[in-house]
């Protein structure tokens, strides 16, 4: 028996075979009228349109038999598939090729056979459409084409079914693919069906459009504008929507929506869909959110405005410390414009010889450590001028935590360095020159007064006396100011030990005694009934209290009394000084604790206090964590200092 | 008994202060006194003035009151002097710092002329006492 052969591109055959996706698939009538008409044709008893896989002949369509596939040796068909043009066995049993066939000598008794081999589109023998009988048959020319003509029309439906094959599996895929988009874009989309009346319904919305709108799945769909939204609101969309109608093609347009979502502003798309008539029965929306953006640009553009507006210098540099940008700021500072320091380092172009090396040291190492820091460096101007610069810089990091760059504040300071020498200066005249003749007068006052120089005519003991006084009082004066100089600038230093608050409050309490004494003013201390501890600068403390008992005494009116308090309570120590005098005017109080502050018809000016003793006291109480109030009425005047109560034993 | 005090040497630059320091530590004191202008008045005339006792400004031109201290207690003669500092009042730590110098105590300015001189026998006692 002769075994049918294989062609040699075999492999390039199956795949042609398998892209026709027929296989195995159910019958159709398409292939079956073909078979039908070949069997009434030529009169015989089997038509049959075979594919031949690579071990299996399957057939597609059959007229005569009642099986589906035989294995490829067996089949007839897997010799006619090599042959081209028609290929006819009159009388199989005396033809010596095949009388010994299984098709021929089987049950199958196959006495007559002709195929015509059937092309895929691309070409490649796939089957074949064949004739069989069970009795020899003369089968001529005529014959012969028409079996090729009915051939020709299986190929021309194997084409179509493969486009068709084709076009489904694409759309299958079209279809996923706007699946995903539709359910997965940020974007809001919507249908809108235009009804035959003209008016509009919502179809379906997307899972964005639903969670950007606050409208549920279903909340919209087959319902109007005006059903879901308020009327103006309904308008408004049903204009937008008649717009893109009466256009014809897609519009565009923003609107801002306040929704159950919230109030948002969007960038609508509408695009009409027509029919096959050309009628516009549908509207597809997509909404862009601009709400984010929009709050961002405006971020954005306000914050531009600030950097490249603000008196301040800025400038931006990259990883490696060179200038990207600075603003306006920074050329009213230093003298450059961007163009003149692009690309280099600040510091480079900035400091010059009287730069403290310390400082550019740091500022050195904050930089390449990456970290921010603040300094305050000498730079030079472009033309030279020395300037004070507060310098802050951040490095700026992206999302990754990588390094892209530095960003610089720059303040010029020259005028507060300025300022601050030359409060220096002027504290050291003070300090010095104003005390020192201070000291020789009070000194050569006192030894007057005291008949050291030889004895004095009362009248003249009398205004010596004044003239002392007076002295003091310009002493005080400028402890006073040196002090509250001291504490503002953060230059008093506080000794703060645990200690009983009521021992310091009694050494200031005999200190003045002697001035109340001379006012004719009584004074009473009210110890508490237990030790009030807290951590404080004794000698501080003293002046606290010194300072309010001289205020208290100073308006206490002839024979009045002045109470030094002490008392604790739940965590705080206490030092009050109360008074009967006539009581801080109401328009006075908020002032009390101001630098030189007087009420106005006090009797301090001809007493000779500073105006400067609460202000001190409210400084060091604070300088020492306390804090100090007041309460006033006419006939009674109320000071405090307050002091965290610590628990520890000094 | 303590030897009373009786020779002071005083270095103080402004010359009103050293008039009325002057008057208070004979007039009022009765002590002897020995005033210098300047630190290096004081370096030239110390040793041969042998005081009991060194009151010395802190704020001079020149040598200031601790340099001076420095100086005069290079002296083998005068190591032994205990000196006192007069300043503007000056803060707990800046006294301590004056002490760390060798200071026995600091006086404050303004300094009382009448009282002075008991203030002086007083610190005199307690060093002797």
């Amino acid at each position: 028996m002769l075994n049918p052969p294989r062609p040699s591109d075999e492999s390039f055959r199956l795949e042609a075979l398998h892209r026709l996706g027929l296989m195995d698939t159910p019958s159709e009538p398409r292939f079956d009228r073909i078979v039908q008409l070949a069997v009434r044709r030529f009169g015989v008893r089997t038509a049959l349109i075979s594919l031949v896989d690579a071990e299996r002949l399957w057939l597609k369509a059959k007229v005569g038999v009642d099986f589906c596939e035989l294995p490829r040796q067996q089949s007839l068909c897997a010799h006619a598939l090599m042959v081209p043009g028609v290929f006819v066995v009159e009388d199989t049993r005396s033809d010596a090729r095949f009388a010994e066939h299984p098709a021929v000598a089987g049950p199958l008794q196959v006495g007559f056979y002709a195929a015509v081999p059937l092309h895929s589109p691309e070409g490649q023998p796939v089957g074949t459409l064949c004739l069989v009988d069970g009795a020899p048959r003369a089968f001529g020319p005529e014959d012969q084409a028409d079996l090729r003509g009915l051939a020709a029309w299986v190929e021309r439906e194997l084409l179509t079914s493969q486009a068709e094959t084709q076009l489904l599996h694409s759309l299958g895929e079209v279809q996923a693919r706007y699946q995903g988009l539709f359910n997965h874009t940020g974007d809001a989309l919507f249908w809108v069906e235009v009804q035959a009346d003209g008016s509009f319904v919502f179809g379906d919305t997307n899972p964005a459009h639903q969670q950007l709108t606050g409208l549920p799945e279903g909340a919209l769909r087959g319902k109007r504008p005006r059903e879901v939204l308020p009327a103006e609101l309904a308008a408004s969309v049903e204009a937008r929507y008649q717009e893109a109608v009466t256009a014809g093609h897609p519009i565009h347009y923003e609107e801002s929506l306040d929704l159950p979502g919230g109030l948002r502003h969007w960038n609508t798309e509408l695009v009409p869909v027509a029919d096959e008539e050309g009628c516009i029965v549908r509207l597809v929306g997509v909404a862009r959110d601009l709400t984010e953006r929009r709050r961002l640009e405006e971020e954005h553009r306000l914050l531009a405005e600030v950097v490249r507006r603000t008196d301040n210098g800025v400038v931006l540099s990259d990883a490696e410390g060179k200038v990207i940008w600075v603003n306006e700021g920074f050329t009213r500072i230093s003298g450059y414009t961007l163009e003149e320091v692009r690309g280099q380092k600040p510091g480079k172009i900035l400091q010059g010889p009287d730069t403290n090396s310390a400082t550019v040291a740091r500022m050195a190492r904050a930089v390449a450590r990456q970290e921010s820091f603040r300094e305050e460096v000498l730079n030079y101007h472009k033309g030279g001028r020395p300037y004070w610069n507060a310098i802050e810089v951040q490095p700026l990091r992206d999302e990754s935590g990588k390094l892209t760059g530095f960003m610089g504040l720059q303040a010029d300071i020259t005028a507060r360095k300025e300022s601050e020498r030359l409060k220096d200066e002027f504290l050291s005249v003070v300090s010095h020159e104003l005390r020192t003749p201070l000291t020789a007068i009070q000194g050569a006052l006192g030894l007057l007064l005291g008949g050291a120089a030889g004895a004095v005519l009362p009248p003249q003991a009398e205004m010596l006396r004044i003239a002392h006084q007076n002295a003091d009082r310009l002493g005080r004066l400028v402890n006073d100011l040196l002090d509250l100089q001291k504490v503002e600038a953060g230059r008093m230093s506080f000794d703060l030990r645990v200690q009983d608050l009521t021992a310091a409050a009694a050494l200031a309490f005999q200190a003045i005694q002697p001035f109340a004494v001379a006012r004719g003013v009584h004074l009473r201390m009210e110890p508490p009934g237990e030790p009030l501890l807290a951590a404080v600068d004794g000698d501080r403390l003293q002046q606290v209290a010194a300072n309010f008992i001289s205020n208290a005494i100073k308006y206490s009116p002839a024979e009045g009394t002045v109470v030094l308090r002490l008392r604790g309570d739940e965590g705080w120590a206490w030092l009050e000084v109360e008074d009967h005098g006539p009581g801080i005017p109401e328009a006075f109080r908020s002032r009390i604790f101001q630098k030189f502050a007087q009420a106005e018809g006090g009797t301090t000016r001809i007493q000779g206090g500073t105006g400067l003793g609460l202000s001190i006291a409210k400084s060091l109480a604070e300088g020492m964590g306390g804090q100090v109030s007041f309460e006033s009425a006419p006939g009674r005047t109320l000071f405090r200092a307050g002091f965290p109560r610590s628990l520890e034993t000094p | 008994m303590t030897v009373p005090l009786t020779r002071i040497l005083m270095v103080e630059d402004d010359p009103d202060i050293r008039a009325v320091a002057h008057l208070s530590l004979t007039a009022v004191g009765g002590f002897t006194v020995a005033l210098c202008a300047s630190g290096e008045e004081a370096l030239a005339q110390a040793e041969a003035f042998a005081p009991d006792l060194l009151l010395l400004d802190v704020m001079m031109p020149g040598m200031d009151g601790p340099d001076t201290l420095a100086a005069l207690r290079a002296k083998p003669a005068l190591a032994g002097v205990p000196a006192l500092f007069m300043t503007a009042k000056v803060q707990p730590q800046e006294v301590a710092h004056y002490r760390d110098l060798g200071a026995a105590d600091v006086l404050p300015k303004p300094f009382d002329p009448m009282a002075l001189p008991g203030q002086l026998r007083a610190l005199w006692e307690r060093l002797h006492g």
